[in-house]
Formats: C-alpha cells, structure tokens, sequence
C-alpha cells in the first residue's frame, strides 16, 4: 500500500514534481521563497508522516545551526556592524541574516529529502528506468532483492561462527574487525557462487533476448495528467520569474528587495502552488472519500 | 507424440576423465510426468540441463538431442525460453526480483510481452497457485516452500511445454515439498505440459509419475513405469531410494501390482495379513544414563515485548549419550528452541541448565561455517591438533574431501564436513537443525550412523526435523514442539504410533494392522521377512582427550617489527588526535605538521604491519558499441559547458547547479557504457551480490557511525573486476543504502563520490599499475575515504546550505569533516588489510570458474 494518496500518482509525475522544486528552490535565497518551501514541506511531512514527526524535529536545528554558524563565521560583508569577533573580523547583521535563511533553506530541503524518500520508492525508480537502461535496471531489481538476504544470511554467518568464539562481537577490537571480515568474506564468496544459478535463472528465463519490455504497474491516469499540467504551469511560472528576476532580493552590502510588481506576484504564487500541491492533492482526496462516506 | 529424445548421448565435462553422462538413449513423450533418480553424482543435473539449451553445459557430447523434432542447437534462444521451463534447487538463488508480481512477470519482460498481456498472465497464474495475497509482497517475507512455489509459477507465466525440476524439493521440508509436487502434478494433468523431474525424496512424486528412470554413474539402469517395479530386476541403490510401502513390498517377496502410494500399501498390507495382528518387536530399550546432560525448566521466550510467547513453559530433559529428536510443523519454534539451548538466544523466564562444557549448533545452512579454500584449513582453523583433525575426519567420512573447496561439497559431504568442525570445537551436546534437507537415502542413512556412533561414545546429540524417517529410525526418544511446548515426549516406537497424521509413512501404513510398527523394518520383521542391511562405517568415533581447543599456532614476528607496529600504531593516534585538534596548544604554530604525520604513519604502518604478499594479475577485455561510447564522449564534452554557464549566468546556487550537473554528466558514460555493452545475466548478478553485500554491510554496522565496510567493498570490487564495474558497486550502493535509510539531500555526492572510488581503485589494481598487495590496498582504502570521499562530499555541505565558497569557508568545511573522515578511512583500512588477500584470492578463483566477465 503507498503511504499517502500522492505517493499513488504515476512516477513520472512524482519525478517530475521533485525535478521542478530541485529546479526552483535549490536556486534561491529570497526569504519569501524559503518560507513558503518551508511550510510547504513541513505541512506535506506532517500529513503523510503524523504528528510522530514533531518530537524528530529538533534534529534539525543541528544543520540549520551550522549553516547559520558557517555564514556568520566566515562571512564579513554587509554594512551593519554589531561587533567584532576576536579575530577582528566584524560580525555584520547582513551576515547573520543570511546565515538564518540559509538555516532555514536547509530545513527545508532536509524535509522536502525526506519526503521525497518517503513518496517515490524504488520500485518507482525501476518503473521510469525499466525501458531506457534495461541492464541497470535489472542490476537494482536483484540487488533490491538481494539485500534483506544478505543481513539475514551475515546474522546466520555471525551466530555460526559465535560458537568458535569468531562472532562479530567476540575479542578485542582487532580480533572483533577480523572476524567482521571474516564473516564479510564468507558472505561474499558464497553468495557469488550462487549468483551462478541466480544467473541461470534469469537466462532460462530468456533474459538477454533482444527488444526486453519492461512490465510498469503504474497506470497513467487523467489524474496524472492534470497534476502535470498543474505542476508545469506552477514551475513555468516560478522558473519564468527566477530567470528574469521579477522578485529580486540582496542581503549584500544590505538588505534589498525589489518592488512588488506583477511579475513578481506570479512568481511567488506560482512557486507557492507547487510547493503546497502536494498537500492540496493530499486534501482533495481526503474530501472525496469523506463526501462518498457521508452519502453511505 | 515426441518432445525430446537423447540418442546414444554421452556427454564429458572438460578436464574430466570420466563421462558423465554415458550412451543415453530416451524419449519423453508430451504429457508425462517423468521421475529421475539417482545418487549425488549420477548424473542427473547433467541429463535436466542438456534438455534447456540456455543452460547446457559446456564439455564434448557425442551423440544427439532432439527437442520438439529438431535438433537442440537448431533450437532459437526465444524458442527455449518459451517452450521450456526450468526450475532449479535452491528458491533464494532462483529469484531475482524483490516482488511477488515483478517475478511472475520476468520471463514475459523477457519476451517483451506487452503490459497488458502481462498483467492479465500473471494474474492468472497467481490465481492457479493461490498467491493472490501475496502478489504486491516482498519476496522475502515468503517461506521457502512459497519461494520455490513463486519460482515454479514464474516459470509457468510463458506457458512452457515441457517442464525441467532439477530436485526441486531439496531444500524443502517434507510438507512444502508435498505442496509442491501437488501443484506439479495439477499443472501436468490439468495443462497437459510434459514434467521432468530429478528427485530424492521419492515418496511424494512417485504415486502422480508416469516413468520412473534411474541413472547411476552416468547410465541409465532402469526405466519403467512405476508400476512395474517388481517385474524388473532393481538395479543397486534404487531400493533404498524408493518410498516406504514399495520398500516393504519389494523385500516381502513383490507379488502382484506395486503400491507406490501409502493407501495401496494399506490395502495390500491388509491382503496379505488376511486378518492376523502381529505385533512388531519393539527395538530393546538402549538404558538411559542416569547423567543429564541438559535441563530446561519451564522456558518461556519471546522475540518482542508485545509479540506472543513462541516457547511456553517448556521443560525438557535429557541424558548423557542421547539422540533426542523434535518433530514440529513450520514456523512452531523448533529452531527458536534450539537456538536457546545453544546459548544464542535467552529465555526471559525459567532456568535452562547444561551440564557440559560447550553446545555447538550446525546451522540449517552449514555454508556459513566454512571460511577457507580447503576443508582440511577449516578443520585447523577450530583444532591445531593434526591427530584428532585425522580421527574425525575418518570418522565422518571426509577421506578424500580434504584438499577440495568446501563450497564444491554435495549437501550430504558438506553437512559431514561441518559436524567434523563443529566435533572438533569439542562439544557435549551437538544440536543438528534439519541435517539431512536434500540428502539422498545413501547420504542420510550415512549421517544417521556417524550420529548415533557419536551417541554411543556418549555425546549428546539433540535433532530437529521434519524428517519423521530420520527420527523413527534413530532416535532414543523425541517429541513433538506444538504451541510452545514439547508435547508426547516418548520413545519413537510409542510416539509415532500413536500419532496418527504427523508420523511415518510406515505408521500410517500400518496402523490397525500391526501394532507398534512406525519404520520399513519393523513391518518387513513383523511380517518375517530380513530387510536389507545397511552399511556402518568402520571407525569408533574416538572422544578425544581433554586439551583445550586453540587457534591455530601464530607465526613468530621478529622484535623489531613488533616495535614498528607498535611505534607507527601510537603514531598514528597522536596525529589523528592532533588533526581533529583534541591536543590543545601542540601543533599550534605548524598546523600542518599533524596531518603530515597521519600520512606518514599511515604508510609506515601498513607497511610495518604487511606479509608482503600479492595477488596475481588478470586482465579482461570488453567490446562496446559505438552508440555508447559515442554518448558518453558527449556527455564529458558537456561538463566545460556546465561550468561555463553556471560561472556565467548564475549567482545563488551556481556551485550546487555545476557540482549536481557536473556529476550527473560524468556518471552517465559509466552507465551507458554498461548498458551499451549489454552485459550478459552472470555479470549483472556479480555486480547485483557485490552491490548488495555493500548496503547490507552498512545495515549490519548501523551501530558505529562511519565504522562501515562499504568503501572497503567497492575497493575490492574495482581491484577485482574494474574501474566500470567499481564505479557502478560504488555509485549503486550509495544511491540504493540512501533509498533504504532515507538519508537527507547528500545521495548525488556520495554516489559520485564512492564510485570515483571504486572506479580509481579498478584503474589502479585491475590494469597492474600497483600490485595488489595487502598494504598497497589498504592503504589506498585509507587515502580514498579522506581524499578522494571525504574531498568530494564535505564541501557539498556548503553548496547545499547556499553558503558563501571561499578558501576559509572550504577549509573549515574540511577541517569539520576530518575526524569522521579519518575513523572512515580507518576503518576501511583496516577492513582492506584484513579483507582485501583472501577476498580477492577468492574473486578471482570465481571470476575463472564462472567467467563472470566474459
């Protein structure tokens, strides 16, 4: 089962819509726009990860403090003097201005990351890759399944060997790295030796054979194109303003922003859109069955 | 009508002097159910595989195949795998997908079938076998018999006509293997597809087959209906594979039609007493010592806080010199239990008491006690003492198996060679876990006797199985595991009669007819008859003195080298400490002067530490297609393009654009040259083990950050198989661990990062331009994790957090990351120093029997 409605839209759509925010966001500092990135991330996160999230939510504050920490260090423009550090070097307001947006962007795009992980899973990866690299593909396919295997066979190794006293956890520390090496070796030569059959396996089956289709479970639905659609429409509009500087915004030597014009509106509503779309799919579908449930 | 037909073949492996398959002349027709059986080594294998060309071995034939009226080469690839299914033994090797539905779809992906086509057969064959709850699932959450069921039904997915199991049920316990061979027999008489199968465990499949044919050494030596068993003379060895009744029939003289299956040995059974009862001798109670070897009082035991109980208050106790058997069906606890005993798992309630020194366990899949290249360097690994290693080799058996690989063993001669290992480590108690899974009778009864050899000279052997056979025969008492308890804990003769579904098949047989007769010899005695004498070995099994168990004996380092190791190990320290600033007020002033030092030690210590040995060189050759090759000079053209326009025309974010770009464009030739080269199944599953065993190593070690053996790893996968395939372990392990542990917006740079590492290491190894010595190696892994990772992925930090690049920002991004770089690097030095000689010794001894590569 996916983990929220939206993870339930066709890949390439959920590609395409992460591919348009990298696209968008990664490319600014206007506060406005970390804002709304922000909140949008944050309120997508809560939805589809519950109110559980909130107590993880202090760890951010951990890069957020770096980044801030980072700017304010080794960063001496701006005008506005508020002291010296003592090296001498100032510590302007500009500096630690831009320090806390650059804080906050990273939050987001350590929500936004989590997210992304959250809603497009591997199995959707394979789905957009299946027909262009067949061989890489296949390659994740069998590594996807290889890996639960694996950890289960090193704990099947690790006990075996526990009995002579080679277990991963037995001696000191160097005797403890040679027995994980041990153990990592027996792993790995056993399971390239039953890779042969795996491989017989896949050619009995006729892999290898020209014109490979790729079976996609995905079905692109009219949802999906009107989510499309939306998505570009919304990243056209960001991407138009961010290109021809419709709403501009400097930190250095100080604090700048453009005038409110049209343009800028577009910019920001558009790049506010895409960024809360999620969400908003997230409620519609809400409604829907709520409205069929009522009428039941 | 025909589907295939050998004539006069015999076949010869290369470098072999015998034939293994010798003047073989056969016809199956479409529509039956044919059975092979034969010993390990018979030849069976062989025959299955000259019937799939994809899978044909390689060696001289003589003679001729014909499938489908034609002959087997004329045969095209996309004929075979449409016409011809193929199964093999062992379910984990046999799937390649992590899902349900993805695996019943593969062979139609193959075939380039269509999406709807697809959808609409897999549906339908998930339908036949009742997977249809399981079909969006994991393959890893089904049992083995499931797995081998999905491997069956993906097979099925092409429709195939004829159907090839090459002992599919050997690593099955007897109920899933029943299930199996049901829906074997349902495909062959509901779709009329033509089945061969090789099997050991005749009981199951013998009353659906059509023909029975027995190899022996590579010979066909008898070839009949089932039902004519007692017409033919048997040829030696067959009898003691067949099933119970027909066993019991045959040795009471074989009058009228043979009873392939338990009812008709009933039937038959009750003709020829007419109404007598006789009553089986019981087997004289061996006299129990009055010494416990071990006692568990009301054990209780859970996996989780909130999951139930899997052990209820069991208690159990047995003596000194006993072979105590559990019965128990799928998933009741047997293996839990064992695992208490042996100490790996604790109870949380009730007293488990062992009176001996020492349990050793032999795990259901005893490949993972063998680490060396011999078995004779296995067996010293646990005893220095050449003389016992001698005695218990002879003991169980191991006489010529001694210099040979432990992986080239059969099931039965690699389950003896690991109860030699584990007899050697001086157990009282041994606990086996379905020791004779996918033995054949001669193998099994074989291992029967070294255990209860083993019993008499008072080791105390406790056995979990499925195998009912097993346990009548052998065991003083056992018991069955239900519920969490041991339930009927008896002497077998008791047990098994009075169970009346989980018992012998001579039990069932028997019942109300002769009573106490739960094994084939106790119905041939009750009916006096003499069943056929079964060969013991010739040794006593000889309890060793009492001498500790000790590793093997360490070479003698001379006291300089000592010194060395020592001086360069606390050089190493102090500059380490140094680097990440932890000796305040020392490097102030030559601040550079600790990170000179960590470089120098590092070179002096793995040379200090080195044996100075290398591994010999191969090379390998790859073909590319220009379409490829053209792409990917393409791709390179573009990167000074990428960085022209971001230098140019961006201001916020020009580092993360040209950084993520940049690194896309130089990954892509790795990857289209991959493609482009359309690398056949081996290597894609070479690189598919190497990459997964590089993710479920940083999941096994989730316990100590950056202390992971992945870049070590790659190293190996680079040195071994080359930069391209170095580059891809490295790249796919970082993108696909991200996947699993979900990690934060850092992928792109630790992907590029660790395949540039695996991809310089297959440059530098792979192509001779350093030697593969264990400190060349190691050391490379050391420099690798600071430089060339550690350089790529702590300035990405800065680009992410849209900071200001400047040369002190830059150096305080890399100053921040240096501790865990260095404990990066130092684990994978030191992984590289222990791992890197005896893997890729091993690598390349598999990279030439299996020609991954080629």
């Amino acid at each position: 089962m996916e983990s929220c409605s939206f993870a339930g839209l066709h890949p390439a759509a959920i590609a395409l819509y992460f591919i348009l925010l990298l696209c968008t966001g990664a490319f600014t500092m206007h506060p406005c726009f970390i804002a709304l990135s922000l909140t949008g991330a944050a309120c997508f996160a809560l939805r589809i990860g519950g109110r559980g999230l909130v107590r993880k939510a202090p760890l951010l504050l951990i890069p957020a403090l770096i980044a801030a920490g980072v700017n304010v260090l080794f960063n001496h423009r701006g005008v506005t003097v508020l002291g010296h550090f003592p090296t001498g070097n100032p510590l302007t307001l500009e500096a630690l201005i831009y320090g806390a947006a650059a804080g906050l962007s990273v939050c987001a795009v350590i929500i936004w990351c989590w997210c992304f992980y959250k809603v497009f899973s591997a199995d959707k990866l394979m789905s957009l890759t299946g027909r262009l690299l067949p061989s890489l593909t296949a390659v994740i396919t069998l590594t996807l399944r290889f890996i639960p295997l694996f950890v289960r066979r090193f704990r099947e190794i690790n006990s075996a060997r526990h009995q002579f006293g080679r277990g991963a956890s037995d001696g000191n520390l160097l005797q403890r790295l040679r027995n994980l090496a041990a153990i990592f070796s027996i792993l790995l030569t056993r399971s390239l030796e039953d890779s042969v059959h795996t491989a017989d396996s896949m050619k009995s089956r006729g892999f290898g054979l020209p014109h490979r289709t790729s079976y996609d479970r995905f079905r692109f639905r009219r949802r999906d194109a009107v989510m499309i659609l939306l998505m570009l429409c919304f990243g056209a509009a960001a991407l138009w303003g961010l290109i021809s500087g419709q709403a501009e915004f400097r930190y250095y030597p100080r604090l700048y922003h453009s005038d409110p014009c049209f343009g800028a509106v577009v910019e920001t509503a558009g790049f506010g859109l895409l960024c809360f779309l999620p969400l908003f799919y997230e409620i519609k579908e809400a409604l829907k069955w709520r409205l069929q449930a009522s009428r039941l | 009508m025909e589907i295939a037909s050998f004539k006069a073949l015999s076949f010869t492996y290369p470098d072999a002097g015998d034939a293994a398959l010798k003047d073989i002349s056969l016809t199956l027709h479409t529509g039956e159910l044919t059975v092979i059986c034969g010993a390990s080594g018979s030849g069976k294998t062989t025959l299955l595989r000259c019937l799939k060309p994809a899978l044909a071995p390689s060696g001289t034939v003589t003679g001729s195949i014909e499938l489908f009226g034609k002959a087997a080469s004329e045969l095209s690839d996309r004929e075979q795998a449409e016409r011809i299914g193929f199964v093999g033994q062992d379910p984990e090797s046999m799937i390649v997908t992590d899902k349900v539905w993805h695996e019943l779809a593969f062979p139609l992906e193959s075939l380039g079938a269509g999406n709807g086509d697809i959808r609409r057969r897999t549906a339908e064959m998930a339908e036949f076998f009742g997977m249809t709850s399981s079909f969006s699932k994991p393959v890893d959450e089904l049992s083995g018999g499931q797995k081998q069921l999905l491997a069956l039904a993906s097979a099925m997915t092409v429709h195939p006509e004829l159907l090839i199991l090459d002992e599919p049920s050997s690593r099955l316990d007897p109920i899933a293997a029943r299930e199996f061979f049901d829906a074997v027999s349902r495909i062959n008489r509901e779709f009329g597809t033509t089945v061969i199968v090789s099997e050991h465990r005749l009981g199951e499949v013998l009353p659906a087959a059509d023909r029975l044919i027995c190899l022996d050494g590579g010979r066909v030596v008898f070839d009949a209906a089932p039902s004519e068993l007692g017409s033919r003379e048997l040829p030696d060895g067959l009898a003691e594979m067949l099933p119970t009744p027909v066993r019991v029939w045959l040795s009471c003289g074989g009058e009228g039609s043979c009873p392939v299956s338990v009812s008709k040995g009933r039937s038959w059974l009750s003709q020829k007493l007419s109404g007598s009862r006789p009553e089986a001798t019981r087997p004289e109670n061996t006299e129990l010592s009055d010494e416990a070897a071990l006692r568990l009082r009301d054990i209780r035991f859970r996996y989780e806080k909130n999951s139930p109980d899997v052990l209820k208050d069991l208690s159990l106790e047995v003596r000194r010199g006993e072979f105590f058997g559990i019965i128990g069906g799928n998933g009741s606890g047997k293996s839990t239990l064992l695992s208490v005993i042996a100490g790996i798992r604790r109870q949380y309630s009730g007293k488990a008491e062992l009176f001996g020194r020492k349990v050793m366990l032999l795990p259901q899949e005893p490949q993972s006690l063998f680490a060396h290249d011999t078995v004779a360097d296995d067996l010293r690994e646990v005893c220095s003492d050449e003389e016992s290693i001698e005695r218990t080799a002879s003991l169980c058996g191991l006489g010529q198996l001694m210099d040979r690989h432990p992986f080239d063993l059969s099931g039965g001669e690699l389950q003896r060679a690991a109860i030699a290992k584990l007899l050697l480590a001086q157990p009282d108690i041994l606990l086996l876990d379905e020791p004779t899974k996918g033995m054949d009778a001669r193998s099994r009864n074989r291992l029967a006797d070294i255990v209860r050899r083993l019993c008499q000279s008072g080791e105390t052997v406790i056995v979990v199985s499925h195998d009912t056979d097993l346990i009548a025969e052998n065991c003083g008492r056992c018991a069955m595991l239900f519920d969490g308890e041991l339930i009927g804990i008896s002497e077998p003769c008791g047990f098994f009669s009075e169970n009346t579904f989980y018992t012998t098949a001579a039990a069932r047989m028997s019942r109300g007819l002769i009573d106490g007769a739960v094994t084939a010899e106790g119905i041939i005695r009750a009916l006096g008859y003499t069943p056929p004498e079964r060969s013991l070995p010739d040794e006593l099994p000889p309890k060793s003195p009492d001498k500790p168990s000790g590793t093997a004996e360490k070479k003698k380092s001379s006291p300089a080298r000592f010194a060395a190791k020592l001086i360069t190990s606390f050089a190493f320290l102090f500059s380490a400490a140094g680097c990440m600033g932890l000796i305040p007020g020392l490097f102030e002033e030559h601040y550079m002067l600790p990170y000179i030092l960590l470089a120098a030690s590092v070179v002096c210590g793995a040379l200090a530490f080195s044996d100075g040995r290398t591994v010999p060189q191969r090379k390998a050759r790859r073909k590319v297609s220009a379409r490829s090759a053209a792409a990917s000079v393409i791709m390179l053209l573009l990167i000074p393009l990428t960085v022209y326009i971001g230098a140019t025309y961006l201001n916020t974010g020009k580092y993360l654009f040209v950084s993520l770009l940049v690194m896309l464009e130089a990954s892509a030739p790795f990857y289209l040259l991959f493609e482009g080269r359309s690398p056949k199944a081996r290597e894609i599953a070479a690189v598919a083990v190497l990459t997964a065993a590089a993710v479920a190593g940083r999941l096994a070690f989730y316990m100590l950050p950056q202390f992971k053996p992945v870049l070590a790893v790659v190293v190996i996968s680079g040195a071994a198989f080359g930069g391209g395939t170095g580059f891809l372990v490295g790249s796919l392990s970082m993108l696909l661990s991200n996947f699993i542990f979900g990690q934060g917006p850092w992928t792109p740079w630790q992907m590029f990062s660790m395949g540039i590492v695996g991809f310089i290491s297959g440059l530098l190894f792979s192509r001779g331009m350093l030697p593969k010595k264990r400190e060349v190696v190691a050391l490379f892994g050391f420099f690798a994790a600071v430089v060339i990772y550690g350089g790529i992925v702590n300035p990405s930090t800065l680009f992410i957090m849209h900071n200001e690049v400047t040369v002190a920002s830059v150096t305080a991004a890399y100053a921040a990351g240096l501790p865990l770089d260095i404990i990066h690097g130092a684990a994978s030095l030191g992984f590289l120093f222990v791992l890197a000689p005896p893997l890729l010794k091993k690598l390349d001894r598999l990279r030439t029997k299996y020609e991954f590569f080629e």
